[in-house]
């Protein structure tokens, strides 16, 4: 994720922005396992192609407009993108038994150029115990829409198996308009409201036997 | 009491619902993705010298601007707070909202071709001030409308419940406007004489926050050296707004009217009319000041 887009998504929550995400991103989804353990995340990342557009203008990038890049202006856009700021943790939520695990530092980060589109992919470790978790990828301020492809890829578990359910907009968006609309108690949640969860898909993760 | 209640309720059942619990939401949200993909592949098009490229992406911003507008957005909520607090005419409110949606992609090209082309910044300043400042002043613009909403209904309901119904004529103020629709042409010079600065106070308080969308698509034909096709794209993207606003418009105004007939059939319609426009103009300034509050402004 590149500096400025996190710069957005905190300056873009005063507006109503946040109703409406500006980068939409397909997220695939590999769920490792070791001995029913999970025990790391893949995930590739594609924009959008107006935001890659954007971003590959931005940098100067890709000026026949072809869709493909020379291996240095590669270069540069990685550099860019896989510059991820202090504070930006990775929009990668795991939680086991209602707890959210710690994500290690992410490993094996890429970015490829498709088609006009960006794509970014990196694993992230994670260290659970056997049997079932809960896998979420969402940009808190919803600056980001993640949409996960399905199928999610289970891969060196026979046992456990990954089920999608698609957020509820409808009930995502009455949450919007209720902070929009209501007035709010808390200072600080008026400055990091987390809708982008309510718009979040939920992959869940059952382990059987 | 039970009429301004219900239009209490009725305004909130309106702000809840735009943009809210129906399936616009999922509609909207498909749809936005599927234009800014497809503006994509139309400024590639469009950079390439293929025909037709230049409509296709003018008509996707269209799209987008409708798609954009059909989420909650702040525009609506001025105009349609606007309409249900007041007595104005349909045609009136929908030109209103054209010309601020209009107003909003102008203040989109000047604020980044002022910056561009004056101090040549790149886009991550452009959007920063957009976000900040410009925010800021719109909201604040909002709250001013709401209170002076608040202000004028408070007076007439404060004028209204000591004086019996028809005394006003003997209260040496010539012009009465606490009596609704009652003597229709006061009330309608009335209207006249204040609409001129109203319609700019309403107009500049959308107009000054321009959406990022736009500022997205200025930057990127800017970059892409094909500045016109953007700057249209803009306007047309305000009129794909506008469609979406000028529906909210109608709507307010028609939920206005309903509640004024039914409140002509009983006693005390001024005093309905004027506690409409406290609630209305309450409404507006407390979402105003909500959203400055939100940016830490406050």
């Amino acid at each position: 994720m590149m500096r400025w887009v996190l710069g957005l998504v905190c300056a873009s929550w005063a507006g109503l922005a946040t109703a409406h995400p500006h980068l939409f991103v397909d997220a695939e989804v590999e769920l490792v396992f070791e001995n029913d353990r999970l025990t790391a995340v893949r995930l590739v990342w594609t924009y959008d192609e107006f935001f890659s557009l954007l971003l590959t203008e931005d940098l100067g990038i890709d000026d026949d407009l072809d869709g493909t890049l020379t291996r240095g202006e590669l270069s540069t856009l990685s550099n860019a993108v896989l510059d991820w700021p202090e504070g930006y943790v990775g929009d990668l939520y795991v939680t086991q038994a209602g707890q959210q695990l710690q994500l290690g530092a992410r490993r094996d980060a890429s970015v490829a150029f498709e088609d006009g589109q960006i794509v970014e992919s990196h694993t992230r470790p994670v260290e659970a115990a056997p049997g079932d978790v809960t896998v979420k990828v969402y940009d808190p301020g919803y600056y980001t829409a993640y949409t996960v492809v399905t199928p999610v890829t289970v891969s060196g578990s026979e046992a456990c198996a990954a089920q999608v359910t698609r957020a509820d907009l409808i009930a995502a968006t009455e949450r919007v308009d209720e902070l929009l609309y209501a007035m709010p108690q808390d200072q600080a949640e008026m400055f990091f409201p987390e809708v982008g969860e309510d718009f979040a898909d939920t992959i869940t993760v059952t382990c059987g036997g | 009491m039970l009429i301004p209640v219900a239009a209490l309720l009725a305004l909130a059942v309106w702000l809840w619902g735009y943009g809210g619990a129906d399936s616009v939401a999922r509609w909207a949200a498909a749809g936005q993705r599927d234009v800014q993909n497809a503006m994509a592949q139309a400024l590639r098009a469009l950079r390439q010298g293929q025909p037709g490229a230049l409509a296709t992406l003018w008509g996707l911003c269209f799209a987008y601007g409708f798609f954009h507008a059909a989420g909650p957005g702040h525009g609506k909520l001025v105009i349609g707070g606007y309409g249900v607090g007041r007595r104005v005419p349909v045609l009136r409110l929908s030109v209103l909202a054209l010309l601020s949606s209009l107003g909003q992609a102008a203040t989109a090209v000047i604020l980044i071709y002022s910056a561009v082309l004056l101090l040549g910044w790149g886009r991550e300043q452009v959007q920063s001030l957009s976000d900040g400042l410009f925010e800021a002043l719109s909201y604040g613009a909002v709250g001013l409308i709401g209170l002076w909403l608040l202000w004028r209904g408070a007076r007439k309901l404060l004028r209204a419940t000591p004086a019996d119904a028809h005394d006003h004529a003997h209260d040496g103020e010539g012009v009465c406007d606490s009596c609704g629709h009652v003597h229709g042409p006061t009330v309608a010079e009335a209207e006249a004489v204040r609409s001129l600065p109203e319609a700019l106070a309403l107009i500049g308080a959308v107009a000054i926050r321009p959406c990022t969308g736009a500022l997205f698509l200025l930057i990127l034909t800017w970059r892409l050296g094909i500045d016109w096709a953007g700057i249209i794209g803009a306007f047309i993207m305000g009129l794909g707004t506008a469609t979406v606003t000028v529906a909210v418009a109608i709507a307010s105004v028609l939920f206005r009217e309903s509640t004024l007939m039914q409140a002509a059939a009983g006693r005390g319609t001024a005093r309905a009319l004027a506690l409409v426009e406290v609630l209305a103009g309450l409404t507006v300034a407390l979402l105003a000041a909500q959203l400055l509050m939100r940016q830490g402004l406050f």
